[in-house]
């Protein structure tokens, strides 16, 4: 039995958390028609703006190891490719045949009239909320992207300049090319949005072709700094969210988390950091809207499993277990405890308690063990972090018998 | 090489647990070191990997000949604990045709 996903968003009732994110997975009617029909609860439409690009061929790099070539993921494409008059007349369709489905509209301009302008005409769409894309990294235009949403200022305006324009609610997506993601979340805020989108990809180069000895993707023999996102990305994306959440000033504004969701189980993370709305498009990309059906049996197994009735409990459970690093005990030491029975004899442990650790494994030769020095073991269980066959887990604790202490 | 012999290649290293003292190299009679060539693989040093797998074989030959076909090596890879063994002559094979 699948539970109710359903979960409040901006003041609006979502059927389940899970959006597409503003990009190629959402660019068109017939794309974001079917996504919606396999079960997404909504759609955050590809930015939508009076400049329409020019994009490159190719557009994308991937970045993998050993047999996972695909782990991160540089992205070159700008705002839609589409006039304004499609893409307005796409959003207006999509909410007319889809009523009970959250349409956002994703929107990018390039001054204050701009911006009042394209809040103004997706608003008479019909859509449920905007979306304002401070935050793309790639734009050739300077006027646009994310170093926009590094100057608060300029979000604050272009905040304001929407909400002229608009009575939806109004999300603002936030770049992760910064120290302090608070201090334009509350900019926003204080210029009239609603709620708060985060994060938008990372300035990245992903690789260098190192015969030509130019960055990838390559055009015509050049490249650029761009966007990276990805499964790769999620601790990073998982940080900026547990910012945005634990601040005082931005408490109870609404988060909609994403960066490098794929799974059911990144989606129970981000709502455990307190997004209660999520939004996904590279593992789309990888491997089709298809991955709805997982993500939302997986979260309602989950929920069943732990007794959570509704998805709103499950909103924030995470940041009362998240602290600075001066709060955490250090008074003890939990010993690795090798489980004979599954240990397969490889000797990874030891080697890499010998070169990264402290030397706290013996490593019998002929009967192919690994035996633990307690003298020596500090606790750092890097052992069960590279052992192939989960055979270490955590076995005795000790509390240090530090001058503190005695 | 073919490109889905590279893709194997690269699959098969992957499934390697690069053991410690790997009982692959000791256990092979013409004291060839099949653990170091997937290491170069696993680091992704094609070119050395190819190498080391082609002076073995012009020193002691291809592989089989001295284990008379009984390939120790894969009889006791610490993978098969867990699945298959890794297809060591396969990758060493690969490497130096």
């Amino acid at each position: 039995m699948i539970k109710d996903l359903s979960i409040e968003f901006c003041g609006i009732r979502c059927e389940n958390p899970f959006f597409l994110s503003s990009s190629v997975v959402g660019s068109n009617y017939e794309m974001c028609a079917k996504a919606l029909e396999m079960g997404w609860a909504g759609v955050v439409f590809k930015t939508i703006g009076f400049y329409v690009p020019e994009e490159v061929s190719p557009r994308f790099d991937v970045i993998g190891k050993e047999n996972t070539p695909f782990m991160g993921f540089k992205n070159m494409e700008q705002i839609s490719d589409h006039t304004l008059e499609q893409n307005l007349d796409w959003l207006k369709r999509l909410k007319e045949d889809y009523p009970s489905k959250i349409i956002v509209a994703s929107i990018m301009g390039e001054n204050e009239e701009e911006w009042t302008e394209l809040a103004r005409l997706v608003t008479e769409t019909g859509v449920d909320i905007i979306e304002c894309n401070f935050s793309c990294p790639q734009m050739a235009s300077e006027a646009m992207g994310a170093d926009v949403g590094q100057n608060p200022e300029l979000v604050k305006r272009y905040c304001e300049a929407t909400r002229k324009g608009t009575h939806l609610p109004i999300l603002s997506k936030m770049t992760p090319n910064l120290a302090n993601i608070v201090i334009p979340a509350l900019s926003s805020i204080e210029g009239g949005a609603d709620g708060i989108a985060a994060i938008n990809t990372i300035k990245s180069i992903t690789s260098i072709d190192i015969d030509t000895l130019t960055p990838f993707p390559i055009i015509n023999g050049k490249s650029a700094v761009s966007g990276y996102s990805g499964k790769a990305v999620k601790p990073i994306a998982l940080r900026f969210i547990n910012d945005l959440a634990q601040s005082d000033k931005l408490k109870g504004v609404p988060i909609s988390g994403m960066g490098g969701i794929e799974t059911w189980s990144d989606a129970v993370e981000f709502l455990s950091l307190g997004a209660t709305n999520l939004q996904i498009t590279t593992a789309v990309m990888q491997y089709g809207y298809r991955i709805i059906d997982d993500l939302i049996s997986g979260v309602s197994l989950y929920m069943e499993d732990n007794g959570f009735e509704k998805l709103e409990d499950l909103v924030g459970t995470a940041l009362k277990n998240i602290v600075t690093a001066d709060k955490l005990d250090r008074n003890y030491i939990i010993y690795p405890k090798v489980n004979k029975e599954y240990c397969i004899g490889c000797g990874r442990c030891y080697i890499s308690c010998y070169d990264g650790g402290h030397q706290a494994i013996k490593w019998i030769s002929e009967s192919r063990e690994p035996s633990l020095i307690y003298e020596k073991c500090v606790g750092c269980h890097l052992c069960a972090n590279v052992c192939p066959v989960n055979a270490i887990c955590s076995g005795e604790k000790v509390y240090k018998a530090s001058e503190k202490n005695s | 090489m073919g490109k889905l012999n590279f893709i194997m290649l690269r699959e098969e290293a992957s499934r390697c647990l690069l053991c410690y003292e790997p009982p692959c190299s000791s256990s092979c009679p013409a004291k060839k070191n099949p653990a170091s060539i997937i290491m170069s693989l696993r680091m992704e040093n094609y070119k050395g990997a190819a190498i080391k797998a082609r002076e073995y074989v012009d020193n002691v030959g291809a592989c089989g000949d001295a284990c008379d076909n009984k390939m120790y090596c894969q009889r006791n890879c610490i993978r098969s604990k867990i699945d298959r063994p890794i297809k060591i002559r396969i990758i060493q094979e690969n490497m130096y045709t």
